[in-house]
């Protein structure tokens, strides 16, 4: 696709800030401690990238779905995690708002999220509802205007460090299924809501994610999100714009993979020449670039159906499955070719290596992304 | 009150210089950029807007391409933007290139409180001539190689020059024009929201027939015409060997350097 001036004038804004910013020491820091880098959230909030897909009238800037899907390629070129800090805000924390949220829950929690004033997180997962997230054991019982939230979500990226987090609850325990499951916005610091030890990840370090446990919480009726019993839809719908950012991930990390072995390929010498001089090289590099350039499009044209308003979760299905696999492809690639060094914490394809491997896996495994293709496929 | 910042696209001379067969820089295979000293013009500028909310203008010469550069420095605050660009224009010099710039912010409209802020140099040409130019040409007071700038009052400056060998603080009467330095401060990025509004921020172009009318503008004193700089030869001057570091403290050093320069016969 041929971006247009606005796009491409974005672009280089996020490749310039990506580059400068996110620095190797940083990403270092990120990757060894695992510890949240405050100090760059507020820089990356003090130029928007927190509301890039918030309307203006709450506070974001308002720009399309392929603005915000060349931030997070732009940032995951340069820092998987860093491009982390910057997604949740336009997808998971903030969409479910937006999608589903009273004009005044609108007014009161996008402005403030947008700003990077408050970071807001998704809870669906729970131990035993991962793919299959229908199958939530959390409880929402109504108490006067009030409802009581008992249960545990696993694996919330992010809740280490959010103010509010957007609870999925069974409402209605005699619902079957996907059905009788609200949605809810909760405080961080209300009494009754505690936090599991941080996970010791792979990859992503920097974003941390634990456990939310939420031990007779009270929540306030104002803080159902959409209607009672109808809140999984939601959490699908805000799964498929969330496939389209993870997509976009995929994009950076594999264009990072295809940068660093390109770079290390001429650089390198074996039996007197350039290692990329050899067939065996080159031909990876080959299918890294088709794999990249082939992801790339797909995502693009994905963001574009989305933005005309055309159902696109089979787009963004095809997109995210696609480019997190051609990630980890070319992930692998990017070892091999480094050989020894590869495997050794001094080159950045190390690193890639143990970020991508997440990339298939949450927000909708490629199973689940299989499965939801075929749905599109075979239905009618 | 407003500012009028003068921005240039230049080639990126960090990465491989390419030169045509006259000897002139080949800009069409370099990738073009934001002249770096013009930047932190630009970020002058906005910071003295975001403290007086005054206007900023930008303004360039240059082909019609330079509206890209235009529309980033939009995006990054600046309120207005004028683009100088006709055939008539092309090949200035310093000395038509600042005769031009001058007329055009004279056109446009200098009021008694109004700033206009420039960078050192570009890094194509390298002459830090053309700030000087047009404030000489419009009569101004001017201030070279600012690090420092502050507002006393409307009306009034004191900037802080660089120079080599030290510090020099001088008053100034707007309107006047300021030369600054990359040490005055970072330039910021554009923001996501000003790359969404920039594309409605006015964006002028000024052609021949804007300009033609004005006392500075004459076919004597514009483009190649009017320049009176020639380019005799431009070559790549041959590569210096590597440096040498010595090591120690500085007898050691000392004595290492009296060493190497004895065996040279330098002493």
């Amino acid at each position: 696709m041929i971006l247009d001036a606005k796009h491409e004038m974005q672009r280089k804004l996020f490749r310039e800030f990506a580059e400068t910013e996110f620095t190797r020491e940083i990403q270092d820091e990120l990757d060894e401690t695992g510890e949240f880098n405050w100090n760059m959230h507020r820089l990356m909030s003090r130029y928007g990238f927190m509301g890039v897909h918030i309307p203006r009238e709450y506070g974001g800037s308002g720009c399309d779905y392929l603005s915000y899907a060349l931030m997070v390629e732009e940032f995951a070129r340069v820092d998987a995690a860093l491009s982390i800090y910057a997604n949740t805000s336009n997808s998971l924390g903030g969409g479910p708002v937006l999608l589903a949220g009273t004009e005044e829950q609108k007014q009161y929690f996008l402005p403030r999220v947008a700003s990077g004033e408050k970071i807001m997180v998704f809870a669906l997962t729970e131990p035993g509802a991962g793919s299959d997230a229908s199958r939530t054991d959390t409880t929402a019982v109504a108490d006067g205007d009030d409802f009581i939230l008992n249960g545990r979500k696993t694996f919330c990226s992010g809740a280490p460090v959010a103010d509010w987090a957007v609870v999925f609850a069974k409402t209605d325990p005699t619902a079957k299924g996907s059905r009788g499951i609200s949605m809810f916005i909760i405080d961080m610091d209300a009494p009754g809501v505690s936090l599991g030890a941080d996970e010791k990840k792979m990859g992503i370090n920097g974003y941390p994610t634990s456990d939310i446990v939420l031990e007779d919480v009270r929540v306030p009726g104002n803080r159902l999100l959409g209607p009672l019993h109808k809140g999984f839809k939601y959490a699908m719908m805000t799964l498929d714009g969330g496939r389209l950012g993870m997509a976009a991930q995929a994009v950076g990390v594999a264009q990072d993979c295809l940068e660093q072995a390109t770079k290390y390929a001429k650089e390198r010498r074996q039996f007197g020449q350039p290692i990329a001089s050899f067939q065996g090289i080159s031909f990876m590099l080959a299918d890294m670039a088709a794999d990249v350039a082939a992801a790339r499009e797909l995502v693009y044209a994905a963001a574009e159906l989305k933005e005309a308003g055309k159902d696109a979760t089979m787009a963004c299905s095809i997109a995210k499955y696609f480019a997190a696999e051609a990630a980890n492809r070319c992930a692998y690639k990017a070892v091999q070719i480094h050989g020894g060094y590869g495997y050794i914490r001094d080159y950045k394809v190390e690193r890639l290596y143990r970020d991508a491997r997440v990339i298939p896996i949450y927000e909708g495994t490629s199973q689940i992304q299989q499965v939801v293709i075929a749905g599109n496929l075979l239905k009618g | 009150m407003k500012i009028f910042v003068t921005v240039k696209q230049v080639p990126d001379t960090t990465g491989k210089v390419a030169v045509n067969p006259d000897g002139t820089l080949n800009r069409a295979s370099m990738a073009a950029i934001t002249n770096p000293d013009d930047m932190n013009a630009v970020e002058a500028a906005l910071t003295l807007k975001e403290k007086y909310g005054c206007k900023v203008v930008a303004i360039s010469m240059g082909p019609p391409m330079a509206k890209t550069m235009l529309r980033e420095v939009l995006a990054m605050g600046a309120d207005e933007a004028v683009l100088i660009s006709a055939r008539e224009f092309g090949g200035s010099d310093t000395y038509a290139t600042s005769q031009t710039i001058a007329a055009a912010i004279d056109h446009y409209g200098l009021d008694s409180e109004d700033i206009i802020i420039s960078g050192r140099q570009a890094i194509d040409g390298d002459t830090a001539q053309v700030g000087p130019q047009i404030a000489e040409k419009l009569g101004l007071p001017q201030v070279s190689y600012a690090g420092e700038i502050t507002m006393d009052e409307p009306g009034r400056l004191t900037v802080r020059r660089m120079l080599e060998d030290g510090y020099m603080t001088i008053r100034v009467q707007t309107p006047c024009l300021i030369t600054c330095i990359k040490e005055l401060n970072n330039p910021r990025y554009m923001t996501v929201l000003g790359t969404e509004e920039c594309w409605d921020k006015p964006l002028t172009v000024y052609d021949y027939e804007t300009l033609k009318d004005h006392p500075l503008i004459d076919p004597s004193t514009i483009g190649l015409k009017g320049s009176p700089t020639n380019v005799y030869k431009s070559f790549t001057p041959p590569q210096k060997g590597a440096g040498v570091m010595l090591a120690g403290d500085g007898r050691e050093a000392a004595a290492e350097l009296a060493r190497i320069f004895s065996e040279k016969h330098v002493i």
